[in-house]
């Protein structure tokens, strides 16, 4: 099955995934050897790396970027120029709160499916659509159920990877799940994973996507005294579509039938593609809407609800301190440090990242910070 | 001294501009001599070298005014418009309105160098969190929290999307910082896709239709926020005349480009060459006026050009530049190592190529918006440097990048390889920070090393 | 007809003295750089020509070149280091097609054509990373001599990685592996690694073999092999390396006296 590989939370796996391809869910490595972009003074590391892991063996069948930042967009040049991957750039909008930024963005999904059919998939059906949108969020509910007992570390690293191996069969908490969460629940006969007890000072980790390398900032943390309490980064739950908030037309409204949903016991106030699709309902709508205006990012115009979501978990979660994770010229969320630090009612350490992980001195520094707070 | 066009500095222009005076130099209200701006505390002004004619004289005292312009604006009750990033597309709709005036404040980016850092402004901007790994534009963000250098907007109007980065997080904070910013979007643009319909951009870039037409609906509500603004309707007739009118300087400054690339002897110098580029993208806050600086400067070039007269050595390297420098000294950098300007692409060519008037205004303008150079692929960017520097027969090819500019790091070199390869020219590239003194010597090794390629070529 | 080359770099000031019409080398002289680099310049100048028994007058022509170049009161005219070096290697490697340049603070990558003229350059002058002063602060951080480098790293079975595009940063990470146990061979190792793939990055997806190797880092042992497998191609070390700047002045100078009329060479654009 032929993959289409991308690391930006704007892709829907889900459309992908409903044309019938596998869809992978990349966190790029800080990588060794070869690569097929180099350092290189003002180029991001995350866009290089990005650009470098879509090109490592085992190659995608076609990779898809997107211009929630300049980087990658222009790194979507260099990369087709250079990889031999057919390569898809997805406009997404940065306005987001106008009719026309969501069309712009639906439009831009329909284009991407012609992309994949072009590659030899098969136009989904709403029915199929629908049908893999109810197993991607069931998984997504499944994750955030399995939060406590995966540990702070593994939580994270499920997200990132959050994907699913092509159309769902059978109940998404049996076997299938295997491919959207790593970790212990791979086998949910199993006993559930124990983790640490909570101990030390509580931080959040929020910023930008992370590198591979990057997760280890889970263990330097605990090593330190300190344990992650909230991670709300980039590619991670943080950015996970929300489908409850989408509003519906009072037309969707109206279609919602009555009776508890056959499948799944009574209605969840989630979409109404969750039901019979025989109703004037539109998947791919629904889709589009939950991706475009429910998704925070710093590139959004105005970034409000950014903030607003990390402010509503900051406060839910209660961290004493926040590690903010950004990478040398990433403008986007830079700019977003001096904002946070303005609300946040807790120390807020930089932890700014290059090419490869830091080593000694990120150490020193998260060191540092946790002793300033216990 | 004579009346022989040559570069001179400052302090020579105190002489000359008595001697025009007593010649009989006529002067708008904002005309006098240069050497007052430097009391006002634009230092660097000081250190470069300037055209002689009373043409050029005109041009700068008309750029070093603006922020007076903008001021007795404001005082006089009229509607300011703070344009953002668009760069050519906004000013010309805001014009089409009476009593409105509009500026960019992205200009503020050479205020740290006319300033010689002075004003603070790179300083307030750290303060806020935007450092040096951002673009100098960040200069933007410490002139608002001055508010020395224009008066508060009545609306801040500013294209997102496919822009930079580092712009549109500076242009976010600024919101944060409470300047609500009126946001539109400038999709990616791309090559139509087999069968889709198409459309060629003024520019000489293809789209897709279906791209201008999300174009055209933003401006639609940019238009909006202006009559909302200014108070008064922007109908289609007000639209096409400002169309018009934007189209006869772009007109005058197109010839004036041909005449200047082109000439055997280099009638005008590499730094007012890009001063006078960058009035076609707001007019300087001063569209009539802007024309008649413009026309004044072209006449000037003609009689120059028509006698076989220049400023610059008859072997002087033609050269053609990428990218606008935050250092206005770079361009004289330039000459002093042999070169002379012929062609540029500063970012903002969409601002120099004529509106369409064959389609309705709205159309137009959104045709004329997409085909900002920067909104596209690097390669098409390149495409088009390559084709002007066919046009302008040059000889090396200079692309600066921007320090902290988000785009330069993979369009720089995108483009660089490109060019190369294309047009078989030599190309190097700097880096030139607001006050590149502390590299002048490295900046001027590279350049001088591109002149002696390329002379060694000629051979 | 005598003709002067000087090279006025930031680290080490380089002059060669020319016996023109055969071209042959006279004499080649080297300095450290000093706070005075006028003087130093005119000094090196003045001990070059009396160690072969020459007058000033004796001389024809001095050209300079070099980060200082504009200070040697004894040139008639400046050249950048740029043509120099093209003009060094093509007397030394007519062949070669592609110049890496590796000096004490700046790294530079020349593309030529067949007659040595200069088609296209890059630059690395902002960073001390990837030039002669990194592997300085090696050979002082590991207390071994800068001639040792080369064998120590033939040495090598597991370069370490060097992550750091900054030297100073760089100096930090080698503090770390060395506490961290890492042989002193595989940091060198990894350092010879980190400079050639900084050269890489200058020459971009395409260079044209043959490639000549010139500057005071190619004087190092061990370099050449490192830089020929970071850009998957042979590499010719040009003789004298470091002179290959004063010795391109120096024939510059000669052409700007008596271009001959088969020597379609630039002549610095003079």
């Amino acid at each position: 099955m032929p993959t289409v590989a991308a690391t930006c939370p704007y892709v829907p796996g889900e459309w992908i995934a409903a044309h019938g391809l596998r869809f992978r869910r990349v966190v790029p490595s800080a990588g060794s050897g070869r690569e097929l972009v180099g350092a290189a003074a003002g180029l991001c590391p995350y866009a290089r790396a990005s650009m470098n892991s879509l090109a490592a063996e085992p190659r995608p069948d076609a990779a898809v970027f997107t211009t929630a930042c300049d980087q990658m967009r222009r790194a979507a040049e260099v990369f087709a120029g250079l990889a031999g991957v057919p390569t898809f750039l997805m406009n997404v909008p940065s306005t987001w709160q106008t009719p026309s930024s969501l069309d712009l963005y639906t439009d831009e999904l329909r284009r991407l499916g012609r992309f994949l059919v072009d590659l030899g998939a098969a136009a989904p059906t709403p029915d199929d659509l629908a049908r893999v949108m109810r197993n991607y969020d069931a998984a997504r509910a499944r994750l955030r159920a399995a939060r406590e007992t995966l540990g702070p570390r593994h939580y994270a690293e499920a997200w990132a990877r959050l994907d699913a191996s092509g159309p769902w069969h059978g109940h998404p908490a049996r076997g299938t799940l295997q491919d959207a969460v790593n970790g212990p629940l791979a086998n949910p006969g199993q006993e559930a994973h124990a983790t640490p007890p909570a101990r030390g000072a509580g931080l959040a980790l929020i910023g930008g996507p992370m590198l591979d390398v990057h997760f280890d900032l889970f263990d330097l943390v605990e090593r330190f005294g300190g344990r992650i309490v909230l991670t709300a980064v980039e590619g991670g739950e943080l950015t996970a579509p929300d489908f409850s908030a989408v509003p519906r037309s009072s037309a969707q409204q109206r279609a919602m039938p009555q009776h508890p949903c056959p499948d799944h016991g009574p209605p969840p106030r989630g979409g109404p593609w969750h039901r019979d699709t025989r109703a004037s309902c539109d998947p791919l709508a629904e889709l589009a809407r939950a991706y475009h205006q429910t998704v925070p990012h710093p590139s959004r115009r105005p970034n409000t609800l950014l903030h607003q979501r990390l402010r509503h978990a900051i406060e839910a979660a209660g961290p004493r301190g926040i590690l903010f994770l950004r990478y040398l010229w990433c403008d986007l969320w830079h700019a977003e440090l001096a904002r946070v630090r303005e609300w946040a009612a807790v120390p807020v350490l930089d932890v700014d990242v290059g090419d490869r992980d830091a080593g000694a001195n990120l150490a020193s520094r998260v060191q540092a910070f946790i002793e300033t707070l216990l | 001294m004579t009346d022989a066009p040559e570069q001179i500095t400052l302090a020579e222009w105190d002489g000359r501009y008595a001697r025009l005076r007593s010649a009989g130099l006529a002067e708008p209200a904002y005309g006098g001599p240069l050497g007052r701006h430097l009391a006002g505390g634009d230092t660097r002004l000081d250190k470069l070298l300037y055209d002689n004619s009373a043409a050029a004289l005109r041009l700068w005292n008309f750029l070093l005014s603006e922020a007076d312009r903008l001021f007795a604006a404001g005082q006089a009750g009229k509607t300011i418009v703070a344009a953002m990033k668009d760069l050519g597309t906004v000013p010309v709709m805001a014009c089409a309105l009476p009593d409105v005036v509009a500026f960019y404040p992205d200009g503020a980016w050479w205020i740290p160098c006319i300033m010689e850092h002075g004003a603070g402004l790179l300083a307030r901007a750290d303060a806020l969190g935007i450092d040096e790994s951002f673009c100098p534009v960040r200069a933007m963000l410490g002139a608002f929290a001055s508010g020395a250098h224009w008066p508060e907007p009545d609306v801040l109007i500013c294209s997102v999307g496919a822009v930079c980065d580092d712009f549109s997080a500076i242009a976010q904070r600024l919101d944060g910082l409470g300047h609500p910013v009126f946001w539109w979007e400038m999709p990616a643009r791309r090559r139509p896709d087999p069968g889709e319909p198409a459309v060629r951009l003024p520019t000489g870039f293809t789209a897709p239709q279906s791209q201008v037409d999300v174009v055209r609906g933003e401006l639609q509500r940019v238009r909006g926020a202006l009559e909302t603004a200014a108070d008064k309707p922007l109908d289609d007739a007000a639209l096409a005349r400002g169309v018009r009118e934007a189209n006869a300087i772009r007109r005058v400054l197109a010839e004036l480009r041909r005449l200047v690339f082109t000439a055997a002897r280099c009638p005008l110098g590499a730094l007012e060459m890009m001063i006078a580029e960058m009035l076609a993208i707001h007019f300087c806050s001063d569209r009539d006026e802007a024309h008649r600086v413009l026309g004044d400067l072209l006449a000037e070039v003609r009689r120059r050009v028509d006698a076989g007269r220049g400023i610059l050595p008859a072997d002087a390297v033609r050269v053609f530049w990428v990218n606008p420098v935050a250092d206005l000294r770079a361009m004289n950098l330039l000459e002093r190592c042999g070169g002379r300007l012929c062609g540029t692409e500063l970012l903002f060519s969409h601002a120099l190529d004529e509106i369409p008037t064959d389609v309705g205004p709205a159309e137009a303008l959104a045709r004329t918006a997409l085909g900002d150079p920067m909104v596209g692929p690097a390669a098409d960017r390149a495409e088009r440097v390559c084709r002007d520097i066919r046009r302008f027969a040059a000889e090396a090819v200079v692309v600066s990048r921007i320090p902290g500019a988000s785009h330069c790091a993979l369009e720089g070199k995108v483009m660089h390889d490109m060019i190369a390869e294309k047009v078989h020219l030599p190309v190097v590239q700097i880096e030139v920070p607001p006050l590149s003194d502390p590299i002048a010597a490295k900046l001027r090794t590279r350049l001088e090393a591109l002149v002696e390629v390329a002379r060694g070529q000629r051979r | 007809m005598i003709c002067v080359g000087i090279d006025a770099g930031s680290r080490a000031v380089k002059a060669l003295a020319l016996d023109a019409p055969g071209l042959e080398t006279i004499g080649a002289m080297v300095t450290d750089q000093g706070v005075q680099q006028q003087e130093t310049g005119d000094r090196i100048f003045a001990r070059l020509l009396a160690a072969h028994g020459l007058a000033p007058g004796d001389v024809a022509r001095t050209v300079a070149t070099g980060y200082a170049r504009n200070l040697v009161s004894a040139a008639d005219t400046t050249v950048t280091e740029i043509t120099c070096h093209a003009c060094g290697v093509h007397h030394r490697l007519a062949e070669a097609r592609t110049v890496v340049e590796i000096g004490g603070q700046d790294s530079k990558l020349l593309r030529l054509q067949a007659d040595g003229s200069v088609r296209d350059f890059a630059m690395n002058d902002r960073c001390a990373a990837g030039t002669g002063r990194f592997l300085e602060m090696v050979a002082d951080k590991l207390e071994v001599p800068l001639a040792d480098l080369g064998a120590l790293a033939s040495r090598s079975a597991a370069p370490a990685a060097i992550s750091s595009m900054c030297a100073v940063f760089a100096e930090t990470e080698i503090i770390g592996l060395l506490a961290s146990g890492t042989e002193p061979k595989d940091i060198i190792a990894g350092v010879f690694g980190a400079i050639a793939a900084r050269a890489t990055t200058l020459a971009g997806p395409r260079l044209e073999p043959p490639v000549a190797f010139t500057g005071g880092v190619a004087m190092v042992a061990g370099m050449d092999k490192a830089l020929a497998e970071a850009i998957g191609h042979d590499v010719a070390v040009v003789p004298d390396p470091q002179f290959t700047g004063a010795l391109g002045a120096a024939l510059l100078a000669a052409r700007q006296c008596h271009p001959a009329p088969e020597d379609r060479g630039p002549t610095g654009g003079m």
